[in-house]
């Protein structure tokens, strides 16, 4: 039972060291973040494997690059400017701006409701006042002949004072 | 009233002036221009401090992985809004080029010198596959600088 385990923990050493295994532990290695005994494994094949080790010494100078460029900078200031500093922390400390970036689904539910709301009353509004019916009393359109010309009188007031003449 | 909005406008000022520097060079690394940078640094800074009840229970940590999740994620769509990251031949320009994923670990641990367990915490991801998305991140921006010719 033993000498399995022993067999057993031999091949899976024996894998360990393929090239395949031991890549994906290379930028690690480099970096540091291995355990001391993976380290050490993988130390040892790249002293004797020299795929590896080209590709270690391409991913390091990729790395090397990368750490240039950033101290360089990025283009970007360092602090942000007052204006955008000042619009945070109104959006932060204003009680109404803050309730609204916090409820912000809420907020956009209200809204679409509130403007739902006024289309559907505007709307209404101007579909009463193009189909109403004509409101007060029926006018009455009589014709009287007064000498040559016709004269329309259009209300019945009018035409009481007319026969009274 | 006045006291509490005067103590929530310190904090707010306090974690800008911790947090932006970093965030900006993230941002920066990622849009590769000062002034997008700023618009996502801003509207991160928003989107995390408007949740204050939940901010202020955060640790140091927790808020800082918070800022760079969220930066990150502005920073991916304003990049993909504005169409950046596939033009250009200098070295971060092959940073650019990678996936969102695997520009967020090259930048955190290569630019920002993070470590794996810190990119862990931020990503939310478990270390062994952040150092797998390390792996292949590497590699590919190696295979992108040599075919630039600048390794």
């Amino acid at each position: 039972m033993n000498s399995e385990r022993i067999e057993s923990q031999i091949r899976t050493e024996k894998k360990m060291v393929e090239c395949e295994d031991i890549q994906p532990l290379l930028f690690d290695y480099m970096s540091r973040e291995l355990g001391e005994g993976r380290a050490a494994i993988v130390r040892e094949h790249l002293r004797k494997c020299r795929n590896c080790q080209i590709l270690a010494k391409d991913m390091q100078a990729a790395v090397d690059l990368l750490h240039k460029t950033s101290k360089a900078g990025s283009g970007s200031p360092e602090r942000l400017s007052e204006n955008r500093r000042k619009k945070i922390i109104w959006a932060f400390t204003h009680p109404i701006i803050s309730w609204i970036y916090k409820n912000i689904f809420i907020f956009s539910i209200i809204g679409a409701l509130i403007v739902i709301l006024t289309v559907w009353m505007f709307s209404k509004f101007l579909i009463e006042r193009r189909f109403a019916p004509l409101q007060g009393e029926p006018i009455t359109v009589i014709i009287v002949n007064h000498g040559q010309t016709n004269v329309v009188i259009g209300d019945t007031n009018i035409l009481k004072s007319v026969d009274q003449q | 009233m006045d006291s509490h909005r005067k103590y929530k406008g310190n904090t707010a000022e306090r974690i800008i002036s911790e947090y932006e520097g970093a965030l900006l060079r993230y941002a920066g690394l990622i849009l590769g221009s000062g002034s997008l940078a700023q618009d996502a640094v801003e509207a991160a800074f928003i989107m995390v401090l408007k949740d204050s009840d939940k901010m202020m229970g955060l640790s140091r940590d927790q808020l800082l992985a918070e800022l760079y999740r969220t930066v990150h994620h502005v920073a991916v769509t304003i990049a993909g809004r504005q169409q950046l990251c596939s033009t250009g031949t200098d070295v971060m320009a092959a940073v650019r080029k990678l996936e969102p994923a695997e520009q967020q670990v090259i930048i955190l641990k290569i630019l920002e010198g993070k470590s794996n367990a810190e990119i862990s915490s931020i990503v939310g991801l478990s270390e062994e596959r952040v150092a797998r998305l390390l792996y292949k991140s590497v590699m590919n921006v190696t295979g992108k600088l040599k075919k630039a010719g600048l390794l």
